[in-house]
């Protein structure tokens, strides 16, 4: 029994034939059922005469139905029926215990120990057929079911190793956290095995360090692979014509790229800038993405906040528009924190969400505390939301420039 | 996400109710679009019962926003609640629909 294919030239499930296998130690009941069943055609027939070759001859022929006689020499047929329940590849095969009388307490006893029908020999073909029928196709109905079962789980498999090396993939993509004139610390959690935001930061040249992180509208694998098309765009330079120096030009270009409608209406909203190691001055421009917020130590001692934004509106969205560079000086001492909205837009378990100041303060109170930021912005989400995966992507990217 | 409309003279109001997210938004886009496309070319948005827009909530009033553009109408937000006033203010969409504090400014903008 081969695996056939369907009329569409797929493979489908496997068919079974409808098996009965009869076992009596009188000659006569087998040739009577083999007379009762010979007109249907659909129904293959066994008789096996010798009870100590009943679970040999069932191994064998794989029956979607078993007539079992109740009482022979030396075997009792109860006893078969528990040996038919203790095989491992015959304990769903549906078995009719077959009785020279009613019963009721050797019926009860069948049942107890397994048997599906009770029949007292032997019924008129048309009930015989009819009560064959009806088990072999259940049992039938049970082994396609989970053949279909297997196949599922094979499947779901194959496609969480393939999202698990696709995933693999955008973290190898991701950098390198640094230490030295610049050091950076990250946390990338995609809310899904693949998300739709993406970050990166280097040396554009000995004196320009350029940081973004993106965040592609939705998530998954569609938003994971237009996330890396964007990304993988500024971090091989590929803008025709463009200085990255040049944080609104930049974002200009990737506005004319990464149109929604030629990115199956995807759009995008990202943060760039580009410091300045000689003059500590950070230029950025930003599209539709939360503000950076630069924390500087205060003069009291509190931190000071500053939101680095410009106003413009989400990437692809719509054609011919122009980015504006904005830029603001970095105090010594001052870290910069980029992320997307899935670390502040939390569900609460009963209700409401962080607003983007309450998060603004919570970032400052844990720099105030002397560093650890974004492990103590992973303790508050996850304290506020609960176990289970977030309903969006959590990207915090941090950078801090040496004094 | 519950959708209703009326008409207030030549301008449509449409009242959106709940959460425009990943699940709703669908459903959402394809009411927006069949009611702009019914001729409704003035639209004032009354969005004082929208808890919460997605980024996928927000592709919504981008496709609804260049719909409107396209065929020279106009389309305006009232009344969001705060937070969903700053969703659409860092989404930068103050450049490509009017936002509103109230559905009656909303209405007069769209009868200009």
């Amino acid at each position: 029994m081969g695996t056939p294919e369907t009329a569409a030239g797929h493979p489908g499930f496997a068919q079974y034939d409808m098996k009965v296998l009869l076992v009596d130690d009188q000659p006569m009941i087998g040739e009577a059922v083999r007379r009762m069943l010979e007109p249907e055609k659909d129904l293959v027939f066994r008789y096996c005469q010798d009870p100590a070759e009943a679970i040999p001859t069932a191994e064998a022929f794989a029956p979607t139905v078993i007539l079992q006689d109740l009482v022979m020499p030396e075997i009792d047929g109860l006893t078969l029926v528990k040996f038919y329940r203790a095989h491992p590849r015959l304990r769903d095969t549906p078995l009719i215990v077959l009785s020279t009388k009613e019963e009721p307490t050797v019926k009860a006893e069948a049942f107890a120990l397994g048997a599906s029908d009770y029949l007292v020999k032997l019924p008129d073909r048309v009930e015989l057929v009819a009560r064959l029928r009806h088990h072999s196709r259940g049992y039938i109905g049970l082994l396609q079911r989970n053949e279909a079962y297997q196949a599922l789980l094979a499947s779901q498999r194959a496609l969480a190793a393939e999202l698990k090396e696709a995933a693999a993939y955008v973290e190898s993509l991701l950098p390198a956290r640094l230490a030295g004139p610049v050091r950076t610390a990250w946390r990338f959690v995609p809310c899904t095995q693949l998300g739709g935001d993406a970050f990166g930061y280097h040396w554009l040249d000995d004196d320009h360090f350029c940081m973004f992180l993106l965040d592609v509208c939705g998530h998954g694998v569609g938003a994971a692979l237009l996330s890396i098309s964007a990304m993988n765009v500024l971090r091989s330079q590929a803008l025709p014509n463009t200085s990255l120096l040049d944080p609104g030009a930049t974002l200009t270009a990737l506005n004319d790229t990464f149109q929604m409608e030629r990115h199956n209406n995807m759009y995008f909203t990202i943060w760039y800038g580009v410091y300045e190691r000689s003059t500590r001055l950070l230029r950025f421009a930003s599209a539709g993405h939360p503000p950076a917020l630069l924390v500087a130590p205060g003069a009291s001692g509190a931190p000071a906040v500053t939101e680095l934004r410009t106003r413009g509106m989400v990437l692809g969205g719509m054609p011919d528009v122009t980015y504006d560079s904005a830029s603001a000086p970095v105090p010594p001492g001052a870290r910069l924190f980029l992320m997307s909205d899935g670390t502040y837009e939390v569900e609460r378990p009963e209700g409401g969400m962080w607003s983007f100041g309450e998060f603004s303060a919570f970032l400052a109170g844990a720099a105030q505390d002397g560093g650890g930021e974004i492990e103590a912005l992973w303790a508050q989400v996850r304290a506020m939301h609960g176990d289970g995966p977030l309903a969006d992507d959590f990207s915090i990217l941090k950078v801090e420039f040496e004094a | 996400m519950k959708i209703t409309d009326t008409v207030r003279g030549v301008v449509r109001t449409v009242r959106l109710e709940g959460r425009l997210d990943a699940t709703t938004s669908p459903e959402a886009e394809k009411q927006l679009l069949a009611l702009a496309e019914g001729g409704s070319t003035r639209m004032a948005l009354d969005c004082s019962d929208l808890e919460y827009v997605s980024s996928a909530g927000l592709r919504v009033f981008l496709s609804l926003a260049k719909r409107t553009k396209a065929a020279g109408g106009k389309l305006a937000l009232g009344a969001p609640r705060p937070q969903v006033r700053e969703i659409f203010e860092i989404a930068g969409f103050s450049s490509v629909l009017q936002i509103l504090g109230t559905l009656d400014e909303a209405v007069a903008a769209c009868q200009a």
